[in-house]
């Protein structure tokens, strides 16, 4: 297999609040090929979104990530990377779609000035710097092409239209539509449909797929919604208080999720053909006082002594199905080197 | 009229007058919930299912249309001189509990101030039997009683806002949206827990959603609003198995599934586009007619009425006219 695209290494990340640190991110490890499609699933407050703001440096200043933590991409590391360089990643690598357009398109200028912006900022930042001619050049239709890519009526008013004037839809296309302004190594979606309604949400996974199919971008789909991820993903991680506590193919998983958290979740999904689970007593942990041993333990109903005890290693279910849980031990399960 | 029915809304609407023209929310429907089922209304945000709730329970004055409560009050037309009785009696639960809780107020406060504002319980012992009877109802503990609504978790704070409806011994509460703002694994206890009480005392809700599998576990009979309108209202099951109106079919597709066997259920034939249009200065004719795949010629022109398909299920579009 070819060389990983992005892998994360045992990512600790923490924040400095009022009563001490809250050791949020502990010891994730992902990994993602070129042109493949992962998803991330997890309730809210679990890390999901710290784990991708740390890809892309933007986590708030109250955050510590330990030496030990790696984030490599094409084989440099991120957090170690000055600020041209995470620049330069930033425009023409990786980019990032948010889960709310409303808040995270700027309301006082125009799209088009947005996108042409936008443009003019990631070609500085390529590998051949053209020069201060081609930078002079009239963008307008380049970005309006772009808007019609992601199935946008009429760009040319949607160009000079101020983000207010658009509903929800429209403004997360828009704000695909400036991941998508130059050729990307990796999206990273973060809970795209989330704020958008069904049909709408619909439309623009349809998009989502699209594109990359087109593009054969890798792809980060971070989301609450199992649906979601069954949709996109080919892989999923499912993450619980800043770890990962099951990795496996996306029908495997569908198919036969172990972990006692990944099943709770599939179960507490609302059926279409009809049935509704328990649900999972219990919330996410304190982060500041996360408890000992394995972060689920508390809420587990199939805990043993040792669950309070010890962190659980990484299990290997089969070649690509993994689980961080004590229950496999006794199953024979070995334990991921890697 | 049924005798078993709670209530009968007829023609009801509620426009809003802006600058811009005026906003017809909800633009003429008429349905009716039995005692004991849960009515679902389901609709995409800007359908004006939130209205139908607000006006109800009286937050708003209908423009127009007869809301029959029980077969003898009519909640329009004494608007302003509700009896008490009939403000126990109908109780609303919000989307947000973060936002329909006061943050200043201990939850036993919150609790009790329904009871002081309809007298119930002169002395404070009896009120404070009844915050722990419901407390219980809702499956907290009573120490609850002496926290503030940002020490607990959102599935808490939504159980503590089902307690205040509950607190009043009501038999119509309107759930509005009540778990979309959590998560699937809590989401799911308190689903289970509003449908152990309704079976309990017998109540009867309106639960209304945009998430249709939710709907699907939850809902006896089901409405789907389109712009202000109603487009087709079917028991449960028949709802899902057999879908008519063509936004029906556009919604449950879209709906992200979970499992092959859900994925049979979805039609195949329609994907969805467009959006809701602005529900100011509506245009002439069917609603849908802009995002239909099934257009035909005479949806441009006038508005369709309701076709009787099967007892009990009813469906607005044109091409079910016999």
């Amino acid at each position: 297999m070819s060389k990983e695209l992005l892998e994360i290494r045992d990512l600790h990340v923490g924040f400095k609040v009022f009563n001490g640190i809250a050791k949020v991110i502990d010891g994730v490890n992902i990994k993602l090929w070129p042109s493949e499609k992962i998803g991330i699933v997890g309730e809210t407050g679990c890390g999901k979104t710290t784990t991708v703001k740390a890809i892309m440096r933007i986590l708030s200043r109250n955050s510590l990530i330990t030496h030990e933590s790696k984030i490599l991409f094409e084989g440099k590391n991120i957090l170690k990377m000055n600020n041209s360089e995470i620049q330069k990643i930033r425009s023409n690598k990786i980019a990032m779609v948010f889960e709310d357009p409303t808040s995270s398109i700027n309301p006082v200028f125009n799209i088009g000035t947005q996108l042409k912006d936008i443009y003019k900022y990631s070609l500085s930042y390529e590998e051949n710097n053209p020069g201060k001619k081609e930078l002079k050049d009239d963008f307008k239709p380049k970005v309006i092409q772009i808007l019609k890519n992601v199935y946008l009526p009429d760009p040319k008013r949607i160009y000079q239209s101020y983000p207010i004037q658009l509903s929800g839809g429209m403004l997360q296309r828009v704000s695909i539509a400036m991941a998508l302004i130059n050729k990307k190594k990796l999206l990273i979606f973060d809970e795209p449909g989330t704020s958008l309604d069904v049909t709408i949400k619909d439309q623009i996974f349809r998009l989502i797929t699209k594109v990359i199919s087109e593009e054969k971008t890798s792809i980060i789909l971070i989301s609450h919604n199992l649906g979601d991820i069954r949709h996109i993903a080919e892989r999923v991680y499912v993450m619980y208080a800043g770890r990962i506590v099951e990795v496996a193919k996306t029908k495997e998983f569908f198919d036969n999720p172990v972990h006692p958290y990944s099943k709770g979740l599939l179960l507490a999904t609302p059926k279409l053909s009809g049935g509704l689970g328990e649900g999972i007593s219990g919330h996410i942990p304190d982060y500041t006082n996360p408890p000992k041993g394995c972060r689920f333990h508390p809420r587990c109903k199939y805990r043993m002594p040792i669950c309070s005890e010890k962190k659980p290693p990484l299990f290997n279910i089969d070649d690509s199905h993994q689980v961080t849980c004590f229950l496999f031990q006794n199953k024979g399960a070995t334990i991921n080197e890697n | 009229m049924k005798t078993d029915d709670v209530l009968t809304v007829d023609c009801l609407k509620k426009y809003f007058i802006i600058p811009q023209g005026t906003v017809k929310a909800v633009n003429g429907i008429s349905f009716f919930v039995k005692r004991g089922e849960t009515f679902g209304i389901v609709g995409e945000s800007g359908s004006g299912k939130s209205t139908v709730a607000y006006v109800l329970s009286g937050i708003y004055r209908a423009t127009e249309g007869n809301i029959i409560y029980k077969g003898k009050y009519d909640i329009n037309k004494n608007f302003k001189k509700r009896s008490s009785k009939l403000k126990r009696d109908i109780q609303i639960v919000f989307q947000n509990p973060g936002s329909s809780l006061n943050p200043s107020k201990r939850i036993k406060e919150i609790l009790e101030n329904p009871l002081k504002c309809h007298n119930i319980g002169k002395k404070k012992n009896d009120r404070e039997e009844k915050i722990v009877e419901v407390l219980e109802m809702v499956g907290l503990s009573t120490g609850y009683m002496y926290k503030y609504p940002w020490m607990i978790g959102g599935g808490e704070k939504q159980l503590v806002a089902i307690a205040r409806a509950l607190i009043l011994d009501p038999s119509l509460i309107l759930l509005d949206e009540p778990t979309s703002s959590l998560d699937v694994s809590v989401q799911a206890k308190v689903i289970n827990c509003l449908i152990q009480i309704q079976k309990k005392f017998n109540l009867t809700y309106i639960f209304i959603t945009h998430d249709l599998s939710l709907m699907r576990n939850v809902a006896s009979r089901i409405a789907i609003m389109y712009l202000g309108k109603i487009c087709e209202v079917a028991q449960s099951s028949e709802f899902f198995d057999n879908p008519l109106h063509p936004y029906t079919r556009m919604l449950i597709s879209s709906v992200m599934v979970v499992s092959e066997e859900e994925e049979k259920l979805k039609p195949k034939d329609i994907t969805s586009i467009g959006e809701i249009p602005s529900p100011i200065n509506v245009p002439l004719g069917c609603g849908f007619y802009s995002r239909c795949p099934k257009i035909i010629e005479i949806c441009k022109r006038e508005d369709p009425s309701f076709v009787e398909i099967k007892k009990g299920h009813i469906v607005r579009c044109h091409l079910f006219k016999k």
